[in-house]
């Protein structure tokens, strides 16, 4: 990133508050990382400063958050920086150092939306990403779960035409229950960071279809930050031809007892790619932890790839943790069984994925109608 | 039309680059029953693959006519719809798919095959209901996912369920009596009897006398080494229960 090209970042920041000197701070924290990821040089993710320089020159400009079905007790409503306590607005930045595309969002954002969800849902939240224009759009959405809450987010983000640098934080409060299901139907460049703050004894279930039709980055902190907390993300990933869908999930264990189950079923057809790292991240003071990963890359083309790495940081011995990471084609076995009942050969290969996908996300009406018609 | 609904003529059979079958004759009218024995390794399981269109195994020579057609190059699902079906000897487990799900589609395939507008949902609910019963299968089997967890009899009777739906012309039934206890074999057995009619035939590969007295071939062939040895009534398999195949080198 050229001087000039910094010059006019920093001018585009918008800020007429005390929070400026920290922006700043942030904003050279990112620039000294790296534009936007330092993700690109440690792993198989795709460059996305590379493809991201197209959108330098362009503004800064809102995306459109919209958000229905919320019950008349629960508020969601848009806020700038002066409305946010310090420790609050700060709070990503505090959590994961040099993550850049936090720091970026933080720095330059200037669009938040704040959903306090008090009571619980008897209806599922619908919240839906869109814009127009190709501008960089850095929206952020905090949404809140207060104690003895139970709430269900259908999620959709339909980007197109720009680039997306979204942060999303979920603070789930004691005893509370947070279902989501998520589809990344973009079309153009993004990334989307969820954290997740996980008080005692809550749960968040992410079931997870994504289907970019270009480059698309989705990461995921769970903060286990109080005992018996549970954290699951579960991904289907069907990027379309010659797409990038990567995927970071991160369970960081800060508390004992607590769960997280995550992984991947990819389904990779002609010059389609897939990345999943996963990490379960157990501190040498935290026990009773207990955590699973896996990944399954279906290759349904010989030019299809996925990247899978899964990893364990565990400084503790009272922990169960399994991990596991399969990559290959379909079973011929399988195909050939179901041909010789009188199936056609590609007919048979979408049964046995839509097999795969029911049998690791269920028959989510939500999600199936999003899915690719071959597989609904 | 010829009276024979399947004829193999010289049949050699490679896997990889070793001959399985080497020459292989076999005749099944319409309306008959026949049964091929014949010791481990001989190909039998090599030939009902070969019948069912599986790719694995490539035809050096010879011919296969079911029906008069020559299926050698068809595919498995075209050989399928035309009426010919295979009761696996070790079915695969497909993960979420059901088998409600499963019979539907094989059913919907073969129907629209064959130029017919499938069933709808509530008829083909009650069709397969109907099979179920015969079988001894309740709803809640038909909810599990395809051979998942299922024990080496439930999956044989699984196949001999989807071998009631489809109806074919021509079973082919791969040991399916392997696995199944006294009882299940009676089911299995007296399910597959009540099919039997004019217009169909069957094959059965077996080690064991026990499903073919239940199902009475009119004709035993041995398989050795890749070939029909002999042909013969019933009593061919009498002779063989007493004193095995060492006499048909």
């Amino acid at each position: 990133m050229g001087l000039e090209e910094i010059n006019s970042f920093k001018k585009s920041i918008y800020d007429s508050n005390t929070f400026c000197v920290y922006k700043e701070k942030i904003f050279d924290s990112f620039i000294n990382t790296g534009f936007p990821n330092k993700k690109i040089e440690g792993w198989k993710y795709f460059d996305l400063r590379f493809k991201s320089k197209s959108f330098l020159e362009k503004e800064i400009s809102d995306c459109f958050i919209n958000i229905e079905d919320l019950s008349v007790q629960n508020t969601a409503h848009d806020s700038y920086d002066c409305n946010l306590l310090f420790d609050d607005y700060f709070k990503p930045y505090e959590f994961i150092e040099n993550e850049a595309v936090i720091d970026f969002n933080i720095a330059c954002g200037n669009q938040i939306k704040i959903i306090n969800v008090i009571s619980s849902q008897k209806e599922p939240i619908n919240i839906k990403i869109s814009n127009t224009g190709v501008n960089i759009s850095l929206p952020r959405i905090i949404i809140n779960l207060s104690d003895n809450v139970k709430a269900k987010i259908n999620f959709i983000n339909s980007f197109k035409d720009g680039f997306l640098n979204l942060l999303i934080e979920y603070n789930i409060g004691k005893n509370s229950e947070l279902d989501i299901c998520r589809v990344n139907k973009s079309s153009s460049l993004m990334v989307e960071t969820n954290l997740v703050y996980l008080k005692s004894k809550s749960s968040f279930n992410m079931n997870n279809l994504s289907i970019p039709n270009s480059s698309s980055r989705f990461q995921l902190f769970s903060n286990h930050i109080g005992e018996n907390s549970f954290c699951s993300s579960k991904t289907i990933s069907i990027p379309s031809n010659e797409s990038n869908d990567d995927i970071l999930i991160d369970n960081i264990f800060k508390h004992s007892y607590c769960e997280s189950i995550s992984g991947i079923r990819a389904i990779l057809k002609e010059d389609a790619v897939c990345s999943f790292q996963s990490m379960i991240d157990v501190k040498n003071f935290v026990k009773g932890s207990r955590a699973e990963q896996d990944c399954k890359g279906f290759l349904i083309d010989d030019k299809a790839t996925m990247n899978a790495k899964p990893q364990m940081r565990i400084l503790n011995d009272d922990v169960v943790c399994k991990h596991g990471a399969t990559v290959g084609s379909l079973n011929e076995e399988e195909i050939f069984y179901l041909c010789s009942k009188g199936i056609e050969r590609k007919q048979a290969i979408n049964l046995i994925l839509d097999g795969h996908i029911n049998s690791y996300i269920g028959e989510d009406r939500f999600l199936k109608q999003f899915l690719p018609e071959e597989f609904r | 039309m010829s009276q024979n609904l399947l004829e193999i003529k010289n049949l050699h059979v490679k896997v990889k680059e070793k001959e399985i079958l080497k020459g292989l004759n076999l005749s099944i009218p319409y309306n008959e029953t026949h049964a091929i024995m014949g010791p481990n390794g001989a190909g039998k399981s090599v030939l009902s693959n070969v019948l069912s269109g599986n790719d694995n195994y490539s035809i050096t020579d010879g011919q296969i006519f079911f029906k008069d057609e020559d299926i050698s190059d068809l595919k498995p699902n075209e050989i399928s719809n035309l009426g010919l079906f295979m009761a696996f000897q070790y079915p695969v487990e497909i993960p979420g798919v059901t088998i409600m799900n499963f019979l539907k589609t094989i059913h919907e395939s073969k129907r629209r095959a064959n130029g017919l507008e499938p069933f709808g949902p509530s008829d083909f609910l009650k069709y397969v209901r109907k099979k179920a019963k015969i079988l001894g299968i309740d709803d809640e089997v038909l909810k599990r996912q395809l051979n998942v967890g299922f024990s080496g009899g439930e999956k044989k009777r699984n196949e001999t369920l989807q071998l009631l739906v489809l109806d074919p012309t021509l079973t082919i039934l791969d040991e399916t009596d392997s696995g199944l206890d006294v009882d299940a074999l009676d089911i299995v057995s007296n399910g597959i009897s009540g099919m039997k009619n004019n217009e169909n035939s069957f094959l059965i590969i077996t080690h064991y006398k026990k499903l073919l007295d239940k199902l009475n071939p009119s004709t035993i062939h041995i398989l050795v080494d890749g070939k029909i040895v002999e042909t013969g009534g019933p009593d061919l398999a009498n002779k063989i229960e007493n004193k095995g195949f060492e006499g048909f080198n």
